[in-house]
């Protein structure tokens, strides 16, 4: 009895509160539009992190001292050349101009003064901390573009003089035209106005006559987007790409970047345009973004191949890419700093933890769209908080980019790409003519067949997940993905072709458990992950919340997507928005007192069930004044539009599957880094080459040696465990080496983050013994002298007109008292 | 002509200022958008498309890709109404139309906090946000300034006189947004009296609320305030001090009048009309906010809106917005009309 009474006692709260799967009992997000406001509330605690990345010239050295400061990959920056042919003499229609740009551009520069050393210089697509950037390595090594203004005039001249042009004086003329180039420089954004400013003048100094065009997006959209690039009104347009999101395997940035079949080269497949064409790297990039490889070996053959193609073209050229900063209080912990994200990853408010109950966390815009897992939840702000309200069935590890599972495990079943299996003639699909489920039949075969094994839990109104919910997510998308109404008002001009899509790829599910499942679909990959996460049917929200949604857009009340809304001049859905849960609320408390069956689970024998779920959906909006149900380890608690802030509480309850400090693997992954490398100042040509190194352990550490032409003479990999490792180089290779300076680079990766650590140094080659002096026996140290002779005149110059004018106006007064 | 003549006179001819202005803004910003809307439309669906990993997969080949594309940039040109040129009888003559009866439409992307996307709602919840700071921020301004200018003509050339004029060129050489990010450094970080945000972080429903809401705003207030009054004071002095050089004022004074009733009864009400149409200026002029103000105190006003509007060149709501700030200067010049007959009899009997 006594035993019992204990138990009570230590798990009666537990019993009772259920369990959170977080640190924190709340989270309050807190619109702060102004930065330094915000800096300084994080620095104050009234903030504990905040969501935007701070610009670098905001955090002086004290503010670094006194905040935690997160790194993320922010935006690249490139420059887009118009290579168009036209009858005024374009000099980046040579691809020889275009290319020695590779050379005039100082991305040293760039990173070191303009971005202020926060940033990497890039000569690809791929940023480093891109997961495929391992991949290209050896390719970006071979070309070893260095800002070198001579050999950049070299080849410009070479090439002008081929063309017919002619210089004189200074200045390059095209039969007696002086040869100009436009610059369009987009002065909205501070760092490629400088990148701009500089090229031109590098320009300029070549022999070109170079205008500057300034204008911001709108003015480019006008300008670079929206005109004929044979017009030339552009030659070269500064641009800037924000990430997109951490992915393993990129299989469009080589069509996006290099490729004109992606109509994001100039022309922009513009059938009125001048367009460039470039047929093999069409075919490369196509091979990559299809599909159209058998294994890793191939898509990466594919991609080398593809950023050669892109970097030789150069009609876009990549120039650095920035470092975001991120900042957060110092009493907060746990926090996940995603390689796409930054600390806005789902895994951190889920993580983190302090010693108070409440998380708080700044955000630049509380409220930007509509609420709807449909065709809502398209801006930032309400991603980030609806990713702490709902779980996914699977999501990516922040820092490989892998496909993880969260409530789902899968087993994944591959013919490989060619073959086919059979898919079970009882599995199950959607029939919109017939409005039923029908088997899909005999002699009917798929790529690929998951099943998942499914984490239910409870929802937030507390009723518990089961495969109906599951089922009807996937009725939707076969619903709503038809190619036209078809008579009925389940279509959504956003939403409804992108499901149309997805609808193509599903060839049927077979439940065969209370929480088993198989998938069966037309999609292949290498990586067993990437056909789980395609073939995903997790459901985000219960299914009356759903068949409630449908008939306020069906009942032409509510749009799922601002299309729609725009064009039916109605609202955009929004769950959060209490008029548009009203009507939500209304839609269930009416299928509860019809008995409303819906469609997709007409097969389901047991109507209190559906009274319990329209109740408890209905019930929780009367209660909470929003629509949002959901399933994860927050549930949203109010928005406050006057304070512009949004609170989520943790959901206690035993049915969740992940108590707090689940995800805390993340904050205990060790990032690859290059401790020490001792590279001798000199060399003996012939000799061997020792250079001790110490990595992370179990980093793997690529590294290549490269003369003064940019030659690789050699390159290796090695695997250490203790980190400990040696790269030699022979004697025969010494031999290969340039006398004078040689370069040798090193990258260090590990498996558990794609973010290599970067080494780069010079060391002599010479023939025979040669006493190198040691370093300061020829620096001097001059003193510093500050000069006051300036500030002097200054004060005698100001003294000096104070003095004449106490006299003019004591004069003045003297004149007025006559 | 008489004044009720006048008054109708004006009346019309304020409207069809009013209409033209809309006119010219919807030619304006209509012609230019159009073309930068469908560029910016097709730009921002090849970025959702490319963003979207799992609907890239399912393409299998470029036909599809580029099918899908321009069949979702058909949509969304068609969603915006950019299928009818801006000159079209539906978008201009049916514009106009629903202007004049305050149906402004629905925004083509901004919304209200309420989530409507009706211009009216989205316009009604910013305006009265703007009213409630720069609004009752003018209103101090002027009251404050109306008095210390008395003062200061009162007694020109003295310290009070030399330090309002003085105040009042300093003061209006700063930026206000400047003085804001200054005044939250120093009385919300530095020495923290009041908070750093103007928006209280309870709820409307809370009995606590408009306290909070006033003590909130109490520094971009007194920021505005600190930078207005000294040019006001400072005009008003030299109305009043012209004024006060008048024959008149010199006789009243010959009468024995008291020099204070002299100062507020007859000079202050000589020198009312300048000061009454600077007022109304300043008072409509305040309706449309201030748009770096309004972001350094995290103020969700007019000002802000407006801006937002013109990134996504949101059309209805630049109109919506428009017509509205336009219609209330023009209200604001007809009652300064009215007031100036009522102060200067010369006007009614004209």
């Amino acid at each position: 009895m006594l035993v019992l009474l204990l138990a009570l006692f230590v798990l009666g709260p537990a019993i009772v509160c259920g369990e959170k799967g977080t640190n924190f009992d709340k989270v309050e997000f807190i619109q702060y539009s102004d930065d330094n406001t915000a800096v300084e509330e994080v620095k104050n605690g009234h903030l504990d992190i905040y969501y935007s990345a701070i610009p670098i010239d905001r955090l002086d050295d004290q503010s670094k001292q006194s905040l935690k400061i997160f790194q993320s990959s922010g935006t690249s920056y490139s420059l887009l050349l118009n290579p168009a042919v036209s009858e005024e003499f374009n000099p980046f229609s040579i691809q020889q101009v275009r290319f020695a740009l590779n050379y005039l551009v100082d991305r040293d520069l760039i990173v070191d003064e303009i971005l202020n050393g926060y940033g990497t210089p890039m000569i690809s697509a791929y940023k480093p901390y891109d997961p495929d950037y391992l991949l290209i390595l050896g390719e970006l090594q071979s070309f070893n573009f260095k800002h070198n203004p001579a050999l950049a005039e070299k080849i410009i001249s070479d090439a002008l003089e081929k063309a017919g042009a002619q210089k004189t004086g200074t200045t390059w003329y095209y039969k007696s035209k002086p040869i100009t180039i436009t610059i369009f420089i987009r002065n909205d954004d501070p760092v490629r106005t400088s990148i701009g400013e500089i090229l031109a003048s590098q320009l300029q100094s070549m022999g070109f006559v170079v205008k500057k065009d300034y204008g911001d997006l709108t003015k480019a959209f006008s300008t670079v987007y929206g005109s004929n690039p044979s017009d030339l009104k552009w030659s070269i347009y500064t641009e800037g790409w924000t990430i997109g999101g951490f992915v393993r395997y990129d299989s469009v940035i080589t069509a996006q970047m290099y490729s004109p079949w992606y109509s994001n080269m100039p022309g922009f497949n513009n059938p009125e345009y001048w367009n460039f064409q470039d047929p093999e790297a069409d075919s490369l990039s196509k091979a990559i973004f299809f599909g159209n490889f058998t294994s890793p070996e191939q898509r990466a053959s594919l991609i080398n191949q593809a950023v050669d193609r892109g970097i030789n073209d150069s009609v876009r050229i990549f120039l650095a890419c920035k470092t975001d900063q991120f900042i957060a209080n110092k009493k907060v912990d746990g926090i996940i700093n995603d390689f796409g994200a930054g600390v806005t990853s789902r895994f951190t408010p889920i993580n983190a933890r302090s010693d108070s109950n409440t998380l708080t966390i700044g955000v630049k815009n509380i409220y930007q769209g509509a609420w709807n897992p449909i065709a809502g939840f398209v801006d930032s702000s309400s991603q980030q908080i609806w990713g702490a309200i709902s779980d996914p069935g699977s999501f990516k590890n922040p820092y490989t980019g892998y496909t993880i599972p969260v409530r789902s495990d899968w087993q994944v079943n591959a013919k490989g790409p060619l073959d086919k299996l059979d898919v079970p003639s009882d599995a199950i699909r959607w029939d919109t003519t017939k409005q039923k489920w029908v088997q899909v039949g005999g002699g009917v075969k798929a790529t690929s067949e998951v099943t998942f094994h499914l984490k239910f839990g409870n929802w937030h109104n507390k009723m518990p997940m089961d495969m109906n919910d599951v089922l009807y997510g996937i009725y939707f998308m076969y619903q709503w993905g038809t190619n036209s109404t078809n008579g009925t008002m389940t279509f959504d001009s956003e939403y409804s072709p992108k499901a149309n899509q997805a609808a193509k790829t599903l060839v049927g599910v077979r439940v065969i458990g209370n929480d088993t499942i198989e998938v069966y679909q037309n999609y292949w990959h290498f990586d067993s992950g990437e056909i789980a996460d395609s073939a995903q049917v997790w459901p985000a929200m219960p299914w009356e919340m759903l068949y409630a949604m449908e008939k306020a857009v069906t009942d032409g009340k509510l749009a799922f997507s601002r299309s729609d809304a725009v064009s039916k001049n109605i609202d955009w859905m929004s769950l959060i928005i209490p008029n548009d849960a009203k009507i939500i609320q209304a839609n269930l408390e009416d299928f509860e007192s019809e008995k409303s069956i819906p469609p997709a689970l007409a097969s389901v024998n047991n109507s209190k069930y559906f009274d319990l779920r329209y109740n408890a959906s209905a019930s929780w909006i009367a209660e909470h004044g929003h629509a949002v149900v959901s399933n994860g380890p927050y549930y949203l608690d109010s928005y406050s539009p006057d304070a512009r802030k949004i609170t989520i509480r943790a959901f206690d309850d035993a049915t969740y599957p992940f108590g707090a400090g689940y995800w805390k693997k993340f904050e205990e992954v060790s990032m690859p880094r290059i401790e020490s490398v001792q590279v001798p100042t000199s060399v003996q040509s012939g000799s061997r080459l020792d250079i001790p190194v110490v990595v992370t352990p179990n980093s793997t550490v690529y590294y290549y040696f490269t003369n003064q032409q940019g030659k690789i003479i050699d390159s290796g990999k090695q695997v250490s465990e203790n980190g400990s490792m040696k790269i030699t180089l022979l004697p025969e290779k010494t031999m290969s080496l340039d006398l004078g300076s040689n370069d040798m680079q090193m990258f260090v990766v590990s498996d558990a983050a794609y973010k290599p650590d970067m080494y780069h140094s010079s060391f002599l080659v010479t023939r025979g013994q040669i006493q190198v002096p040691e370093d300061g026996m020829v620096g001097s140290i001059v003193p510093l002298e500050t000069n006051y002779g300036y500030l002097v005149a200054g004060l005698v110059f100001a003294g000096a007109v104070i003095v004449v004018i106490v006299f003019v106006s004591k004069k003045r007064r003297k004149i007025n008292g006559v | 002509m008489g004044f009720k003549k006048f008054l109708a006179k004006r009346a019309i001819t304020m409207f069809g200022v009013l209409m033209a202005t809309l006119l010219v803004t919807i030619i304006l910003v209509g012609s230019n958008m159009d073309s930068i809307s469908k560029q910016s439309a097709a730009q921002e669906i090849r970025q959702q498309v490319t963003n979207n990993k799992s609907l890239l997969s399912s393409f299998k080949t470029t036909a599809q890709l580029d099918s899908y594309i321009s069949n979702e940039i058909k949509q969304r040109i068609t969603a915006l109404g950019l299928d009818q040129p801006w000159y079209s009888p539906q978008r201009i003559g049916l514009s106009m139309y629903k202007i004049l009866t305050l149906d402004f439409g629905h925004a083509k992307f901004l919304t209200s906090d309420s989530g409507s996307s009706d211009v009216r709602d989205i316009i009604l919840e910013k305006l009265p946000r703007t009213i409630l700071l720069f609004t009752t921020a003018t209103a101090i301004v002027s009251v404050l300034g109306i008095f210390l200018g008395t003062v200061a003509a009162s007694k020109v050339n003295s310290k009070i006189d030399k330090i309002t004029s003085g105040f009042a060129i300093i003061s209006s050489s700063f930026p206000v947004w400047w003085i804001g990010v200054l005044m939250i450094f120093v009385f919300a970080f530095l020495y923290p009296i009041f908070p750093a945000r103007a928006t209280p972080d309870l709820s409307v429903t809370d009995p606590g609320y408009w306290g909070s809401l006033l003590y909130h705003m109490a520094l971009p207030l007194i920021t505005l305030v600190i930078i207005g009054f000294g040019s006001w004071a400072y005009l008003v002095r030299n109305f009043l001090v012209g004024v006060l050089q008048e024959d008149f004022i010199m006789a009243k004074r010959a009468a024995g009048i008291d020099e204070k009733r002299i100062l507020y009864s007859h000079a202050l009400k000589n020198a009312a009309p300048p000061i009454v149409t600077i007022l109304a200026l300043s008072l409509s002029g305040s309706l449309g906010g201030a748009i770096i103000t309004e972001a350094v105190f995290d103020w969700p006003g007019m000002g802000r809106l407006y801006f937002e509007a013109i990134s996504v060149l949101d059309l209805p709501v630049i109109i919506g917005a428009t017509y509205v700030l336009t219609a209330f200067f023009l209200v604001s010049v007809f009652v300064a009309d009215v007031l100036y007959g009522y102060f200067d009899p010369r006007v009614r009997r004209e």
